[in-house]
C-alpha cells in the first residue's frame, strides 16, 4: 500500500468504526423505549426511575427477575408511606447492577438499597463471569445488549408513547396462578454450601462499598423462590454476610407475619410469584423496614401526590 | 470461552489480533501460541497441561520416525540389494512399533477422558447380570476442551510424518500451536499438518481482502448461531422431551428444526473458526458444502462434517483396504463372485469399521453407534441393491439425470438425514425409534403445529425472521453451487454500500439475536463430542 | 498407459478415462474406486502401492497414475 491508500483506509476504519457506535447508540434508545409495556401490570421499566421526581425514592430494590415478581413498591406506600423503586431484568447479573447502582445514583439518593444475591450464583465460572463482565460493560454503553429482544414490539410502538412512566415502580404483576409442587422441602436445613464463584462476590461486595460511600444501607435480601433458592445458598450468603457485617434476609425462611401459601402464590409452579405473594412480601418488606431503618412516611409531605394517582391506577388495573 | 461470547469477540479477539500485526512478522506465531494457550486456559483450566504432555508424546515421536527413514536413506548405497530390503524390513518394523505405541497413547487418553464412563457402566451392567453387585464406580472427568478434534489432528499428524507425507516439526511450539490453534481447537474442522501446519508457519503480511472476508464470515457465522440455531433451542427440547404430548406434525417439525438448528450450529460455528482464522491470514479447510442439496447419502457425507469424512477415509478406510491381509481377501473376492460384487462386498468390510469409528467418535452411548451404522446400513444396501436398481429404473423408464429424479434424490437424502438425526438428538435408540413410531400415532388432545409451534412456540415475527434467513443461507448456498462468491461480491462493491452491509450485519446479529435474558446461553452443540 | 486405461474402464463403463484430468477432483473415482484400482494395478504391474502413495494428485489423471508405478519401480 502507499502513501495515499494508506490514508484512505485509515479514514475508512474510522468512518466504518463510527457508524457502528452511532447505530448501536440509536437501536440503543429505541429498544429502550420498545422494552416498555402498554399493560400498566406488565410495565416494569427499570429505567422509569428516571422519570421520578430527584432524590424521591428512599428505598431500591436491585436484581433479577425474582425481585421484580415479588416486591411491589406501590404496596408499602399505600401501607407505610415508603417511597421504593424496583430496578430488575430477567436474569441481571451482579456485574450489570453495579452499572445500574451508578446510573441509579446520578438522579436518587436511596435511604436503603436492598440487593437480591441470588445474582451472585448465576455465573458459576471464571469465564463465564468474565463473559458477563464484558457484557455488563458493553451494556452500559449501549443498553441495547441487554433490550434487544424487544425488537419485536416495534409494530405496536405507538401504543407506548402514551405511557410516560413505570405506574407500579418496577413492580410487574403476575395475575395467574399455577401451584407448586409441594412434596419437595426446598429449604430443607444442610450443613452444605453452594460454592460461589469469586468474582461474584467481589462485585457484590464493590455494589455494597458504592452503595455505602453514598450513604445508603445495605440489606441483603433472598426473594422467595422454590426452584431458583435452597438451603446451600443461604448458608453460603449467611457466611458471607457474617464475614462483612452485612444484614441478610432470607425471606424463603418461615417468618412471622409473612404466610406464603405456594398454592395459591406463585405464578408458574413456583419460580416466581404471584401478585398475591407479592402482596404480602411487599407488607413483610414495609414493616420490616420502618421497624429498622429510619424511614419517613411520605404521604404527609408535599410533592407525593402522584404516588396516589399511580395506586389508584393500580389497583384500577388490578379489578380489571 | 464461546466463540459467540462477549469476551471473545470484544475483547480477546481484538487484542490477539492488535498484537498480531504489531509483532515483527517472524515472532508472529508466538503470539498465536500464546493466545491458544490463554484460551484452552480459561476454558479448561488445568486439563491444558494433559495436552501439552500428550502434544510431547507426538512431538518426540515424530522426529524418531523421521530419524529412521534418514538412517535407511544414508546407509542405503553401501548395502547390497539383499541386505537393502532386510534393512528395510528392521526399520519398518521398528517404525511401526512407535506409530502404534503413539497412536495407543492418543486414543488412550481420549479413551480415558471420553469414554471411561461408557466402559463403566456397560461393564456394571453384565457385571450385575451375572450377580455381582455394582463394582466400578461411576466418576465422570471433565472432558479437555476439544480433545476429540485435538486426538484426531494429533493421530493425522503422526501417520502422516510416518508416511513420508510431511516432515516432522522440529519446534515444539510450532506443533503445539498446530494442534490447540484457538479458532479450531472446539470443534474443529479437522485439520492436516501439511495444511494448516504450513500455514501457521508462513510469514504472513496484513490483506485487508483476507481481513474483511475474515470478517464476514465472522458475521455470517455468528448470523447463523445466534439468530438461527439459538432462536430454535427451546422448541426442539421441548417437542424431544415431551413428544409424546404432540402431534405428529408437529413431532415432525421439531424433527426437522432439531436438523435446522445443528446445521446452523455446527456450520456457523466452523464459519466463525474460519472467519477468525482469516482475521490472521490463515486459511483453515471448510467442513460445509451445501450437505442438503445431496443427492444420496453418500453424497451428504461428503458434503457434512467434510474433514472428519476424510479423516476417517485416509486414516481407517484406506489403511485397512490396503493391508496385505486385505488385499487377499478382495484378490480371492475378485476371482468367486461376479465383477460388481467383487468390489463392493471387499469396500463393505473397510466401510463397516469407519461408519463404527464414525459412530463412535461422537461419543460413549450406544444410540452414537447406532447412528453409525444406520448411516452404514443405508450405504451397504444401496451399494448391494444398485444393479436391481438400475433395473428397475429401467423398466419403468425413469431417467436418471433428469430434474424431477435429482429433486426425489434430494429429498429422499433430507428424509434419511432427519431420521439419522433424531437418533442422534434422542435420549437414546429407543426414545428414537418410539419418537419416530409416534409420528403416525394418532392422538387426541395431542399439541400441535398450529397451537403450540406456531403460538407457542416463538412469535409470529421471529418466525418471519427464521425463514427469511433461512431464505438467505439457501440463496448463499446456491451462489456457491453456481460458484459465485459473496464475500467478493461485497468486496468489490463500492465504500458506502459495503459499509452498509456490514453495519446491517451487526445490527441483525445485535438486536435478532437469541443471546440474553429469556434465551439461556446454548454451547455449541459439537463442543461437546 | 494402455492397460491402465483398460482397467479403469472395465471398473467403470462408458467413461473417456483419456479425457480425464481430475479424476478425484469431479468425483469420478470415490475412495471405494480408488481401493479397486490400487488392487488392480498391484496385480497387473506386480507393484505394491503403499498407504503414502494413496493422495489425490497421484490418481487424477491416466498420467498421474502411470508416473506413480513408474516411481515404485524404481524405488525398489
Amino acid at each position: 500500500m502507499n502513501k495515499e491508500e494508506n490514508r484512505r483506509f485509515i479514514r475508512r476504519l474510522i468512518i466504518g468504526i463510527l457508524a457502528v457506535l452511532f447505530v448501536l447508540e440509536i437501536s440503543s434508545r429505541v429498544c429502550l423505549v420498545l422494552q416498555r409495556n402498554d399493560d400498566v401490570l406488565k410495565d416494569n421499566d427499570s429505567w422509569g426511575i428516571f422519570q421520578e421526581a430527584e432524590d424521591s425514592i428512599d428505598v431500591i430494590a436491585i436484581g433479577d427477575s425474582g425481585v421484580y415478581s415479588s416486591i411491589s413498591p406501590l404496596d408499602m406506600w399505600n401501607e407505610q408511606g415508603i417511597t421504593a423503586y424496583v430496578w430488575s431484568e430477567p436474569s441481571q447479573r451482579i456485574h450489570e447492577t453495579y452499572f445500574y447502582l451508578k446510573r441509579i445514583y446520578s438522579c436518587q439518593s436511596p435511604k436503603v438499597v436492598m440487593i437480591d444475591v441470588n445474582q451472585v450464583f448465576q455465573d458459576p465460572t471464571d469465564s463465564a463471569n468474565l463473559d458477563s463482565q464484558v457484557k455488563a460493560v458493553l451494556a452500559d454503553w449501549f443498553p441495547v445488549f441487554t433490550y434487544h429482544k424487544y425488537w419485536k414490539n416495534i409494530m405496536k410502538y405507538p401504543v407506548y408513547r402514551k405511557v410516560d412512566h413505570s405506574v407500579t415502580k418496577g413492580f410487574f404483576a403476575r395475575t395467574s396462578c399455577d401451584p407448586a409442587d409441594l412434596s419437595r422441602d426446598y429449604m430443607k436445613k444442610t450443613k452444605k454450601r453452594e460454592t460461589v464463584n469469586e468474582a461474584s462476590f467481589q462485585k457484590l461486595t464493590k455494589c455494597i462499598d458504592l452503595c455505602q460511600s453514598q450513604g445508603s444501607q445495605v440489606l441483603l435480601v433472598a426473594v422467595p423462590s422454590r426452584s431458583d433458592w435452597d438451603y446451600k445458598k443461604h448458608n453460603a450468603i449467611e457466611d458471607y454476610a457474617k464475614n462483612g457485617g452485612y444484614t441478610f434476609l432470607d425471606l424463603n425462611e418461615k417468618k412471622k407475619g409473612l404466610k406464603l401459601d405456594w398454592e395459591t402464590d406463585t405464578a408458574d409452579g413456583g419460580n416466581h410469584l404471584n401478585i398475591h405473594g407479592a402482596v404480602k412480601v411487599s407488607k413483610y418488606l414495609g414493616k420490616y423496614l420502618t421497624k429498622h431503618y429510619d424511614l419517613r412516611d411520605r404521604r404527609k409531605e408535599m410533592g407525593f401526590s402522584s404516588w396516589d394517582e399511580d395506586w389508584e391506577i393500580y389497583q384500577a388495573a388490578l379489578e380489571k | 470461552m464461546q466463540y459467540n461470547s462477549f469476551v471473545y469477540l470484544t475483547v480477546f479477539l481484538p487484542i490477539v489480533v492488535l498484537l498480531y500485526y504489531v509483532i515483527p512478522k517472524k515472532r508472529r506465531w508466538i503470539v498465536l501460541l500464546a493466545a491458544s494457550l490463554g484460551f484452552y486456559w480459561l476454558s479448561g483450566g488445568y486439563r491444558i497441561f494433559v495436552i501439552m504432555l500428550s502434544a510431547v508424546s507426538c512431538y518426540g515421536a515424530a522426529l524418531w520416525l523421521e530419524k529412521q527413514d534418514k538412517i535407511y536413506a544414508e546407509k542405503k548405497g553401501e548395502l547390497d540389494k539383499a541386505q537393502r530390503k532386510q534393512m528395510k524390513a528392521e526399520i519398518s518394523a521398528r517404525k511401526r512399533r512407535i506409530l502404534v505405541i503413539c497412536i495407543l497413547s492418543q486414543v488412550l487418553i481420549l479413551v480415558f477422558c471420553k469414554y471411561l464412563n461408557f466402559l463403566g457402566e456397560n461393564l456394571n451392567a453384565m457385571l450385575g447380570l451375572a450377580g455381582i453387585p455394582e463394582t466400578i464406580p461411576a466418576f465422570r472427568l471433565l472432558m479437555p476442551l476439544g480433545v476429540s478434534f485435538y486426538t484426531l489432528s494429533a493421530i493425522g499428524y503422526i501417520a502422516d510424518v510416518h508416511m513420508g507425507k510431511c516432515s516432522a516439526q522440529r519446534n515444539y511450539g510450532r506443533l503445539l500451536l498446530f494442534l490447540i490453534f484457538f479458532p479450531i481447537i472446539t470443534e474443529g474442522p479437522i485439520c492436516r499438518y501439511d495444511q494448516l501446519g504450513k500455514e501457521l508457519e508462513e510469514e504472513k503480511t496484513f490483506s485487508w481482502q483476507c481481513f474483511s472476508s475474515g470478517l464476514l464470515l465472522i458475521l455470517w457465522g455468528l448470523f447463523k448461531k445466534v439468530v438461527l440455531a439459538d432462536r430454535v433451542n427451546h422448541m426442539v427440547q421441548v417437542i424431544f422431551s415431551q413428544y409424546t404430548d404432540f402431534s405428529g406434525w408437529a413431532i415432525i417439525m421439531g424433527i426437522m428444526l432439531y436438523t435446522f438448528q445443528i446445521y446452523m450450529d455446527f456450520s456457523g460455528c466452523i464459519d466463525i473458526t474460519r472467519g477468525s482464522a482469516a482475521l490472521f491470514g490463515i486459511a483453515v479447510p471448510d467442513n460445509f458444502n451445501q450437505p442438503f442439496f445431496s443427492a444420496s447419502v453418500n453424497e451428504f457425507w461428503r458434503r457434512w462434517h467434510m474433514t472428519l469424512g476424510a479423516w476417517l477415509r485416509d486414516y481407517i478406510f484406506y489403511p485397512i483396504s490396503l493391508s496385505k491381509r486385505f488385499m487377499n481377501l478382495s484378490r480371492k473376492a475378485r476371482a468367486s463372485l461376479p465383477s460388481y460384487y467383487a468390489a463392493a462386498i471387499p469396500s463393505l468390510i473397510a466401510l463397516a469399521a469407519v461408519w463404527l469409528g464414525n459412530g463412535v467418535w461422537h461419543g460413549a452411548e450406544w444410540k452414537y453407534i447406532v447412528y453409525g451404522l444406520y448411516y452404514y446400513v443405508i450405504m451397504a444396501l444401496g451399494m448391494l441393491l444398485e444393479p436391481a436398481f438400475q433395473k428397475g429404473l429401467g423398466i419403468l423408464h425413469i431417467n436418471r439425470e433428469s430434474f424431477g429424479y435429482h429433486l426425489f434424490q434430494m429429498a429422499r437424502t433430507f428424509v434419511l438425514v432427519n431420521i439419522g438425526m433424531t437418533i442422534f438428538r434422542a435420549d437414546s435408540v429407543k426414545e428414537a425409534v418410539r419418537m419416530l413410531s409416534f409420528v403416525f400415532v394418532q392422538r387426541d388432545q395431542a399439541l400441535g403445529f398450529r397451537n403450540y409451534v406456531l403460538d407457542n412456540g416463538i412469535g409470529k415475527a421471529e418466525w418471519l425472521l427464521l425463514l427469511v434467513g433461512l431464505f438467505a443461507v439457501f440463496l448463499v448456498g446456491i451462489w456457491k453451487e453456481k460458484g459465485i462468491s459473496v464475500t467478493e461480491k461485497i468486496q468489490s462493491m463500492a465504500f458506502p454500500l459495503r459499509l452498509g452491509i456490514y453495519i446491517a450485519g451487526i445490527m441483525i446479529v445485535v438486536i435478532g439475536g437469541a443471546y440474553g435474558a429469556g434465551f439461556g446461553a446454548v454451547d455449541f452443540i459439537y463442543a461437546q463430542f | 498407459m494402455e492397460e491402465i486405461r483398460k482397467i479403469l474402464e472395465s471398473m467403470k463403463p462408458g467413461v473417456d478415462f483419456s479425457a480425464q484430468n481430475h479424476m478425484i477432483d469431479d468425483h469420478i473415482l470415490e475412495s471405494m474406486d480408488v481401493m479397486m484400482l490400487v488392487a488392480e494395478l498391484n496385480d497387473a504391474f506386480d507393484v505394491e502401492i503403499t498407504l503414502p502413495y494413496i493422495r489425490p494428485e497421484n490418481f487424477q489423471s491416466i498420467d498421474t497414475i502411470y508416473d506413480m508405478i513408474q516411481r515404485i519401480e524404481e524405488e525398489d
